[in-house]
C-alpha cells in the first residue's frame, strides 16, 4: 500500500528531467546505483567512515558521528543532500569529485519523496561492477606475439578423427613445427600421436599421446631457447594414469641422455611422477659436469584429474629455483633442488620436444589441445590474461586468484533485510483449520477460514446442470452429450458426494481427459510443430512429445517421474531399455522444442539455450531466470553464475537441428534426431531400408536416418563441459568458466555430476528432492489454476518477488505437501479439488461480497470463465457432429525431399482438420489464425496463463468466417433430420446442454418463421444454429 | 494479474483498491475497452503514423546518400565483410545519377524523381544502424526493436499507449500483400493485449478477413443481429455484475460497425479522378502499391493510429544482390504513389500532424565484385516526413564511401524513440510488465534525435 501511495509522487519538473514517479524502479535504477557506486566504499559494510553507513534507510536515519544523515521529505535539511551539493567544502561528498548533477537531482527528489527504500530486498549479495576477470589475452595478441615461439593448436586443423599426427604445424608463424619421429630422437622408437576430434578436454579436439608418442623439432625448426634462457610454457592437457615408475616425460628442451653416457646429457625436462598421483617433476642440470638432477615432484597431482591449464615459467638462473608453475591459475609449491643451470647450448638443434624421447624414457599418457611457448617470463597480468583466454576457450575453470576477484563491490543489504521470500522457504504442512460439520474437505476448511476473516458469505452451490457442464469442460474440454447430461442429472442430487465422485472418476478415465490436461502442459512447454528458425522448418517428429504428454496425463504418471523424463528421459531409457524406451526418449522433446534462430545449424545458440533455461525455470521452478543471462537478476536471487551453471548443463546436451535455410541452400541434412529404439535395433531397422531407391535414399539423407528408423525431436547426452560466462550476455565477451550446477540460493549443496554426463539427470533429481521449496508448489498451483481460472498464486510462471503473493499460503503449502504424500498424483489432486464444496459454488454475484472482495480472491463464488480457444472449436465441432475423436497420425507436411524453405520462402502452411484442437499443427513464425484469435498459447515462449480477450476481430470471425459457417450448416443439418418438435430442444441441448424455456422457444419460433419466409427453412435453422454457437452462453461456463 | 505500465491504469488501480467496488467496476470497464484514447505523455506533433517498410533493404548509396567518391575510387579494394567473414572487395559506384532537389538542394537519385520533388519535406537520416545483418532479424528489429526474440510491434505499442480514434476500425492496420521476413511476428502484439496487434489488410478483393457478411440480405442480417443480441442479453441479464458479458455483446456491435465502415474506407469511388491519377490508381485496381498508399491515407484519415505498408514481402523485393538495376522497377512502383501520398496529406492539411516514416531493413554494401550489393547494417538511410519534422535536411554523416557512420549515429532504437516522441510518448515510460520485468519498445537504449524536430 505504501508503494501505491508513493507512486503518486513525482519528480518536480524543476529538476529538468521528465516527470518520473518515485517508485521502486526509480530507487533501483536511479538511487541505489548511485549509492553503491559513489558511497558504499567508505560508508558500507566494510568501512564506516564517520560512523556512517548509507546502505539502508535505517542506517541513514541513525546517521553517523554527527547525527542523522537523512530527514525524510526534507532534502534541504538532510546532511546527505547538503554534502552532495558541496556547499560546505569541509563536508562535501564524495570527497574526490562531485556527483553528476542528474544524480544529485535524483537523490534530492528521492529524499523529498520520503526516501522510500524498498523494505523487501531479497538479494543477499548484490554484485556490482563488471566482472574484474583479467582481460583475456590471446597468444597472438600484440603483447605476446613478439615472444611467441611455438603455438600448437589441435582445433582448426584439417585432421580427421583417429588420424596419426605426423606433423604438428606451428601457428606462431615462425615455422617451429614438431614432427612425429623427431620425438624419438635418433633412436627411432617413437610413434605419432593420434588426433581425436572430441578429446577428454571437455570434448575439444586434441592430440592423444601414449607412452611411445613423441613429437620434436630439428635444426631447422627448433626455437632458440637455450642455456639458461627465460621461457614460459603453457599446456592445455589432461593426463591419464601411468603405471609405476619411472617418470613419464611431458615435454622438454635439448637432448636427454641416459646415465650410461652422462657426458652427453644436456637438457631440461618436465615429467610426471606416477607415484603420489602424478606430481610435476623437473629434471635438469645436466651441465658440463654431467650430473643429472632430479627435482622432487611438486604441486597438485595431475593424473586422471580434470583437464588443466599448466603454466611453467623460468627466469634466468638455477633451474629449480628459477622455475615456477601454476595449475589453472593457482600457484604451486616450488621445486626443491640444487643450483644447477642446464646447459642447452651444446645441442641447439634439438630444441623443444614433447612426450617420448628415448627408448628408456617413456612418454606421458594423455591429450594435449594446445601448447604455447614464449621466450620470456610473462608478467603476472600477461600470464593471467593468457590463462583467462585458455580458460574461456577450453571451459576450464580458473580457480586461482584471478577468478576469486569477481564481485569487487558487494552490497550487503539493509539491516532490516529479510532474506526470506515465502516461495524459497520449505513447504510445511500446516494444520487444517477447524470448521463446521459438513466441511470435511480440507480445501473447504482453508477457504472458509478466509471467508470468515474477510466477513464474506459464500454463495450457494451451483445448480446441478451447470455443475455437470462445468465438470465436463473442466476435465475433458468438451460439453456433455445430451445422453451424458441426462444420465448425470438423474444420478446427482445436491451435495451427493458419492455420485459426484463417481462422475469425476468416470471423466478422469475418459480419453478426453489426457487431451484436455495435456494441452495445459503443452502451453507451459511452448509446444509447436516447427522449429522457429528464419524459415520455420517443419518438425514432423514433434508430435511424439505432444502424444507423450497427453498419455502421461491420461495414465496419471506421477509428476516427479514426468519431470525427470522430460529433462533426462534419454538417460533413463539408456539405463533400462526394456522399459518404455520410446516414450522416455520422446519426453525430452520438452528441451528439444527450444526455439531456434537464424539460417544455419545451431546459430545464435545462446538464445536457444536461453529459451531452454527460461522454460525450465518458469515451468518447474516458477522463476524467470533469463534476466540472469546478462546480469544478476535484479529482483530475485538468481545470479549470472546460476544462469551459466545451468547453461553448462544444456550446453553439454546434444540438441537436434531440424533444418533451416541452409538445409535448403547448402543441402545440409538434419542432425541429431534421436531414434525411438535402442542402438542395436537401429541397425536392424537400417537393414530393412529398401535399397537403391533414389527418393528413399534422398529422404534418408535429409532425415539424418533411414526412413525405416522412427525418430523423435529429442535430446541426448553431448560433450560434457562447463560453461563460459558471457559478459553482458554477449557470447563474444567470454568471462570466467562456471562449473555446472543448480541455482546456489536454492541448493543446500552443490549437485555432483559424474564424469561423462551432462548433469540433466542430477538437475531433475534435485528438482524433485523432498525438501525442494518450489517444484510441488508450482505444479499444485497450475492444477488449481485450471480448475478455478486463477491460481492461488496468480502468476503461475513467476513465484519470485515480482510475482503475486499467494492468496492462501497455508492452503498452497497444505496442497503441496499432500501432492507429494500422494505420490505426486495429479488425478488425486483433481479429486481432492473437485469434491470440495468450494469448487461446486455457483458463479452468481453477491453485492455485499463484491464490495469486500471484488476480484473473488477469496473464492466466495466460482469464477465464470470463457471457454479457451481449443474448447470453443471442439465444442463447435461437437455440436455440428463433425468432431473426429481419434488421434491423428502425422501432420500432412510435404515430404522431406520437397522441403526447400528459406527466409524468402517460409513454411507457412496450416492444415484443416476435424480432430480435437490439441492436435492442430501449430507453427512459430505465424500464429495459428484461429488459436491466435481466441488467445491461444504463444508457441515461442512458455505460457503460464492465457489471457481472455474480447476483440471485434473475434466477432467478425464468428459471424462471417467460412469455418463457423460450415459448422453452423452441419449443426442445422443434424437438427433438421429430427422431427419438428425435437429440433429446438436438441439444438439447445447440443449448444447449451439445457432445454429452452417457453419464452425462448416462442422467440426462436418467431425468428425461424420470419427468417424462413425470406430465405427458407434450412437457411433459417443455419442462422439460428450459428447464433447459438457464437452466443455468450455457448462461450461461458457458469 | 500483472499490472500494466500505463500510468493511467496504475493510478486507477490504486484508487480502486482504496475506494472499493464502484471504482473497480469503472476500472474494469476501461480495461475491457482497452482502445479508449489515452492521454499522451506530452503534446504530440503527430496524431497518426504512416509507416512504409521497404523489404529486402534498399541501398543508401543509390538513393539518398550520394557518394561521388565511389565513382572516383571505383574498383579500389576495401575490407568488406559479409555474413560469414571478411573479404577484399572493390568499391562499386552507383549506376544512378544524383541531383539536388527542391529549395534545400537535397541530393536524391534518379530512382525517385517524384519523391525528390518533395525534398523540402523529407528528413533524410543517413546514419541508421542495426545489429544483425540478416533479413529476418533486421525486419524484426525495425518493427519490434528486438532482432532476435519476438516482442510487440511498434504499432502495437502505439495502440497500447494511445488507443484509437475510431472504435469502428482497428488501431493498427498493416497493408501487406506478401508476408515479410519474420512473418506476422512483425506486427504481432506479442505479450501486449491482442487487441493491439496489427490487422493485416491483404490488398485485393477481400482485404480484411471475415469482413464480408455471410448473409447478404440486409433484412436477414438485421434479424440475425436481433437474435444474437437477444440471446446474449438474456444470458448476461441473468448475471448482473459481470462486465465481461455485456462487453462481449458490445464487440458484435463494433464488428457490425466495422463491416459497415471499413469497406467504405477502402472504397475509393468518392476520390476525385485527379487524386486517383496523382497516385496512379487505375479503375478496378484493388491492390497496387498506389492503391495501398491511397488506402493508407484514407485509413489514417478515418482514425487508424498506425497504418503500415509493407512493400513486396519476403521475395522479389529490394534485395538487389545481383544487379543494382533491380532497384529501378521497385523504385518505379513506389516513387509516384509515395509522392502523391505526401502531396495529398499536405493538401488536406494532414501532413502537419501525420508522421510518414519510410524505412527498410538495412542498407547495401558500397562495395561488390559484381553489379549488385550485399546486406549492410553499419550504415543505411531511412526517411521521416510530416509532423513538423525539419524537411529538406539530412541527419548523420557516413564516410566518403558510405561504409560507416562518422557522425550522429542513429540506431534503430533511436529511430523508434524519435517516432514515439513525435507521437507524444516518452519511450522510457511506455512499459509493460511481462514475465517479471518491465518491457519497452527500445529495450534499455534509444535516444530521441532532437535536432531534426521543429
Amino acid at each position: 500500500m505504501t508503494w501505491l501511495l508513493l507512486s503518486f509522487l513525482v519528480l518536480p519538473a524543476a529538476t529538468g528531467s521528465p516527470v518520473t514517479p518515485i517508485d521502486h524502479s526509480f530507487f533501483e535504477s536511479r538511487v541505489r546505483p548511485t549509492l553503491i557506486q559513489h558511497c558504499f566504499e567508505c560508508h558500507g559494510q566494510k568501512n564506516t567512515r564517520g560512523g556512517l553507513r548509507v546502505d539502508s534507510r535505517e542506517a541513514l536515519l541513525k546517521g553517523g558521528d554527527s547525527g542523522p544523515a537523512l530527514v525524510p521529505g526534507k532534502a534541504s535539511e538532510s546532511p546527505l543532500i547538503q554534502a552532495i551539493h558541496r556547499t560546505d567544502p569541509k563536508r562535501a561528498m564524495p570527497p574526490k569529485a562531485a556527483l553528476p548533477s542528474q544524480a544529485v537531482a535524483y537523490l534530492e527528489a528521492w529524499v523529498n519523496a520520503g526516501a522510500p527504500w524498498p523494505a523487501y530486498e531479497p538479494v543477499r549479495v548484490r554484485k556490482t561492477g563488471a566482472a574484474p576477470l583479467a582481460n583475456p589475452l590471446a597468444p597472438n595478441s600484440e603483447t605476446l606475439a613478439p615472444a611467441l615461439q611455438v603455438w600448437l593448436k589441435a582445433d582448426g586443423t584439417p585432421w580427421k578423427n583417429g588420424q596419426p599426427v605426423q606433423l604438428w604445424e606451428d601457428s606462431s608463424g615462425r615455422g617451429h613445427d614438431l614432427v612425429a619421429t623427431a620425438g624419438a630422437r635418433n633412436d627411432g622408437t617413437g610413434t605419432p600421436g593420434i588426433f581425436v576430434a572430441k578429446s577428454d578436454i571437455a570434448g575439444f579436439p586434441a592430440v592423444r599421446f601414449g607412452p611411445t608418442t613423441g613429437l620434436g623439432g630439428n635444426a631447422a625448426t627448433a626455437p632458440a631457447i637455450l642455456g639458461d634462457a627465460e621461457f614460459t610454457l603453457v599446456l592445455v592437457t589432461r593426463v591419464r594414469g601411468t603405471q609405476g615408475p619411472p617418470d613419464a616425460l611431458l615435454a622438454g628442451f635439448g637432448e636427454p641422455s641416459g646415465p650410461v653416457n652422462p657426458g652427453k646429457a644436456r637438457c631440461a625436462i618436465i615429467g610426471i611422477n606416477p607415484i603420489g598421483g602424478g606430481k610435476l617433476v623437473l629434471v635438469g642440470g645436466f651441465g658440463n659436469d654431467a650430473a643429472p638432477t632430479r627435482h622432487a615432484g611438486a604441486g597438485a597431482p595431475l593424473l586422471d584429474g580434470p583437464p588443466v591449464i599448466l603454466t611453467l615459467t623460468r627466469a634466468k638462473g638455477p633451474l629449480a629455483a628459477s622455475a615456477q608453475f601454476w595449475i589453472n591459475g593457482i600457484p604451486q609449491e616450488a621445486w626443491q633442488g640444487n643450483a644447477a643451470v642446464p646447459d642447452l647450448a651444446r645441442r641447439p638443434d634439438l630444441g623443444f620436444f614433447m612426450g617420448h624421447a628415448r627408448p628408456w624414457l617413456r612418454g606421458f599418457d594423455g591429450d594435449v589441445a594446445e601448447v604455447i611457448l614464449l621466450n620470456r617470463q610473462l608478467a603476472a597480468e600477461e600470464r593471467q590474461g593468457l590463462e583467462a583466454h585458455l580458460s574461456a576457450k577450453y571451459r576450464i575453470p580458473l580457480t586461482g586468484p584471478v577468478a576469486q576477484k569477481s564481485g569487487e563491490k558487494t552490497e550487503i543489504g539493509d539491516p532490516a533485510f529479510q532474506p526470506k521470500h515465502w516461495a524459497f522457504e520449505p513447504v510445511r504442512k500446516p494444520p487444517i483449520p477447524d470448521g463446521p460439520a459438513g466441511l470435511e474437505n480440507p480445501i473447504d476448511r482453508f477457504i472458509a477460514a478466509g471467508w470468515k476473516s474477510k466477513g464474506l458469505q459464500p454463495v450457494m452451490q451451483a445448480d446441478t446442470r451447470a455443475l455437470i457442464r462445468r465438470l465436463h469442460f473442466d476435465l475433458t474440454g468438451l460439453p456433455p452429450t445430451p445422453g451424458e447430461m441426462e444420465h448425470a442429472l438423474a444420478a446427482l442430487t445436491p451435495w451427493n458426494d458419492r455420485e459426484w465422485a463417481a462422475l469425476i472418476d468416470r471423466l478422469l478415465q475418459s480419453l478426453r481427459y489426457g487431451e484436455r490436461w495435456g494441452r495445459h502442459w503443452l502451453d507451459v512447454a511452448r509446444y509447436a510443430d516447427t522449429a522457429g528458425d528464419n524459415a520455420d522448418y517443419p518438425v514432423p517428429e514433434a508430435r511424439r512429445y505432444r502424444d507423450y504428454v497427453i498419455d502421461a496425463f491420461q495414465r496419471d504418471m506421477p509428476y516427479d517421474q514426468f519431470l525427470r523424463e522430460q529433462l533426462a528421459g534419454d538417460i533413463m531409457a539408456a539405463k533400462n531399455p526394456a522399459d518404455r524406451y520410446a516414450e522416455k526418449v520422446a519426453a525430452t522433446g520438452f528441451l528439444a522444442l527450444s526455439r531456434r534462430y537464424a539460417t544455419g545449424p545451431y546459430e545464435f545458440w545462446h538464445l536457444t539455450l536461453e529459451d531452454t533455461i527460461d522454460t525450465v525455470g518458469q515451468a518447474f521452478l516458477g522463476l524467470t531466470l533469463k534476466c540472469a543471462r546478462c546480469h544478476d537478476h535484479k529482483f530475485d536471487p538468481p545470479t549470472q553464475n546460476d544462469y551459466y551453471a545451468l547453461y553448462g548443463i544444456f550446453e553439454s546436451t546434444q540438441f537436434p537441428w531440424a533444418g533451416a535455410e541452409e538445409f535448403q541452400s547448402m543441402k545440409k541434412p538434419r542432425e541429431h534426431f534421436v531414434p525411438l529404439v535402442p542402438a542395436d535395433q537401429v541397425a536392424l531397422l537400417t537393414a530393412n531400408q529398401p535399397k537403391g531407391d533414389k527418393m528413399v535414399n534422398e529422404a534418408s539423407r535429409r532425415r539424418g536416418f533411414p526412413t525405416t528408423v522412427p525418430l523423435a525431436y529429442a535430446v541426448q547426452e553431448g560433450t560434457p563441459r562447463p560453461a563460459v560466462l558471457q559478459r553482458a550476455g554477449e557470447p563474444d565477451k567470454p568471462g570466467q568458466v562456471i562449473d555446472r550446477g543448480v541455482p546456489a540460493f536454492l541448493a543446500k549443496s552443490a549437485i555432483h555430476i559424474p564424469a561423462g554426463e551432462s548433469g540433466r539427470m542430477q538437475l531433475a533429481e534435485w528438482l524433485v528432492t523432498r525438501d525442494h521449496p518450489l517444484t510441488a508448489r508450482v505444479m499444485v498451483n497450475r492444477i488449481w489454476q485450471h480448475h478455478f481460472g486463477k491460481g492461488l498464486v496468480a502468476t503461475p510462471n513467476n513465484f519470485g518477488t515480482r510475482g503475486a503473493p499467494p492468496s492462501h499460503p497455508e492452503l498452497l503449502d497444505w496442497l503441496s505437501a499432500s501432492f507429494r504424500e500422494n505420490g505426486w498424483s495429479i488425478k488425486a489432486m483433481h479429486r481432492l479439488i473437485l469434491t470440495s464444496k468450494t469448487w461446486r459454488l455457483a458463479s452468481g454475484g453477491n453485492p455485499l461480497n463484491a464490495a469486500i472482495d471484488p476480484d473473488n480472491t477469496f473464492l466466495w463464488r466460482h469464477q465464470r470463465q470463457r471457454l479457451d480457444a481449443e474448447a470453443i472449436r471442439d465444442a463447435m465441432l461437437a455440436a455440428s457432429g463433425r468432431l473426429d475423436l481419434n488421434r491423428p497420425g502425422e501432420h500432412p507436411f510435404p515430404p522431406i525431399t520437397a522441403w526447400g524453405y528459406s527466409q524468402h520462402v517460409q513454411f507457412k502452411d496450416f492444415y484443416p482438420s476435424l480432430h480435437r484442437s490439441v492436435y492442430l499443427m501449430t507453427t512459430r513464425l505465424q500464429r495459428h489464425p484461429f488459436l491466435a484469435l481466441f488467445d491461444g498459447p504463444d508457441t515461442n515462449a512458455t505460457t503460464g496463463s492465457r489471457t481472455s480477450s474480447i476483440v471485434p476481430a473475434q466477432a467478425l470471425y464468428l459471424m462471417n468466417s467460412p469455418e463457423v459457417k460450415t459448422e453452423a450448416e452441419a449443426f442445422a443439418g443434424r437438427v433438421l433430420l429430427l422431427p419438428a418438435p425435437e429440433r429446438l430442444k436438441t439444438a439447445y441441448s447440443l449448444a447449451y446442454q439445457r432445454q429452452p424455456t417457453g419464452e425462448e422457444s416462442s422467440g426462436a419460433e418467431s425468428f425461424l418463421k420470419n427468417y424462413a419466409e425470406r430465405a427458407g427453412e434450412k437457411a433459417a435453422w443455419t442462422s439460428l444454429c450459428r447464433n447459438l454457437l457464437i452466443s455468450n452462453e455457448f462461450f461461458h461456463l457458469d | 494479474m500483472e499490472l500494466s505500465g500505463r500510468t493511467m491504469d496504475r493510478r486507477q488501480l490504486g484508487i480502486a483498491s482504496l475506494l472499493g467496488y464502484g471504482w473497480t467496476r469503472r476500472m474494469m470497464a476501461a480495461d475491457l475497452r482497452p482502445l479508449t484514447p489515452v492521454a499522451p505523455h506530452h503534446p504530440p506533433k503527430a496524431n497518426r503514423l504512416i509507416k512504409i517498410f521497404l523489404t529486402g533493404g534498399f541501398s543508401h548509396v543509390d538513393t539518398f546518400d550520394t557518394k561521388p567518391a565511389l565513382a572516383r575510387d571505383k574498383g579500389k579494394i576495401v575490407d568488406g565483410f559479409n555474413l560469414r567473414g571478411v573479404a577484399k572487395v572493390p568499391l562499386l559506384p552507383s549506376p544512378f545519377k544524383f541531383t539536388p532537389r527542391g529549395q534545400s538542394g537535397l541530393m536524391v537519385s534518379e530512382l525517385f524523381p517524384h519523391l525528390g520533388a518533395h525534398a523540402d519535406d523529407l528528413c533524410v537520416i543517413r546514419s541508421m544502424k542495426t545489429d544483425i545483418v540478416e533479413h529476418f532479424q533486421a525486419s524484426l528489429a525495425m518493427h519490434t526493436g528486438s532482432a532476435t526474440i519476438p516482442l510487440p510491434s511498434m504499432g502495437a505499442w502505439l495502440s497500447y499507449g494511445l488507443g484509437t480514434q475510431n472504435s469502428n476500425l482497428p488501431s493498427y492496420v498493416v497493408l501487406c500483400e506478401h508476408l515479410p521476413y519474420g512473418g506476422s511476428q512483425v506486427w504481432d502484439s506479442n505479450f501486449l493485449p491482442p487487441v493491439h496487434q496489427g490487422v493485416r489488410v491483404v490488398p485485393g478483393a477481400d482485404p480484411i478477413p471475415n469482413l464480408k457478411p455471410v448473409v447478404q440480405d440486409t433484412t436477414l442480417r438485421a434479424l440475425e443481429a436481433g437474435l444474437l443480441d437477444d440471446l446474449n442479453q438474456r444470458f448476461s441479464g441473468a448475471r448482473p455484475g459481470d462486465l465481461v458479458l455485456p462487453a462481449r455483446t458490445e464487440s458484435f456491435r463494433t464488428a457490425r460497425g466495422m463491416m459497415e465502415i471499413a469497406p467504405k474506407v477502402l472504397d475509393f469511388s468518392a476520390e476525385s479522378a485527379e487524386t486517383l491519377d496523382a497516385y496512379g490508381v487505375k479503375p478496378g485496381d484493388n491492390g497496387s502499391f498506389a492503391w495501398q498508399c491511397l488506402a493508407a491515407r484514407r485509413l489514417a484519415e478515418n482514425g487508424v493510429r498506425t497504418v503500415e505498408i509493407i512493400d513486396s514481402g519476403a521475395s522479389n523485393n529490394w534485395d538487389a544482390h545481383g544487379n543494382m538495376e533491380e532497384h529501378r522497377p521497385k523504385a518505379k512502383r513506389a516513387d509516384k504513389p509515395l509522392a502523391a501520398l505526401l502531396s495529398d496529406l499536405k493538401r488536406r492539411g494532414m501532413l502537419a500532424d501525420t508522421l510518414v516514416a519510410i524505412c527498410t531493413e538495412f542498407g547495401r554494401t558500397p562495395f561488390d565484385a559484381g553489379l549488385g550489393r550485399n546486406h549492410w547494417h553499419r550504415a543505411f538511410t531511412c526517411l521521416l516526413a510530416g509532423a513538423e519534422v525539419k524537411g529538406g535536411t539530412t541527419y548523420g554523416v557516413t564516410d566518403e564511401y558510405g561504409i560507416d557512420v562518422v557522425e550522429n549515429p542513429c540506431h534503430v532504437h533511436d529511430y523508434h524513440a524519435t517516432i514515439l516522441h513525435l507521437m507524444g510518448i516518452d519511450h522510457e515510460r511506455l512499459t509493460y510488465r511481462h514475465a517479471g520485468r518491465d518491457y519497452r519498445l527500445t529495450d534499455v537504449a534509444g535516444n530521441v534525435v532532437k535536432s531534426i524536430l521543429a
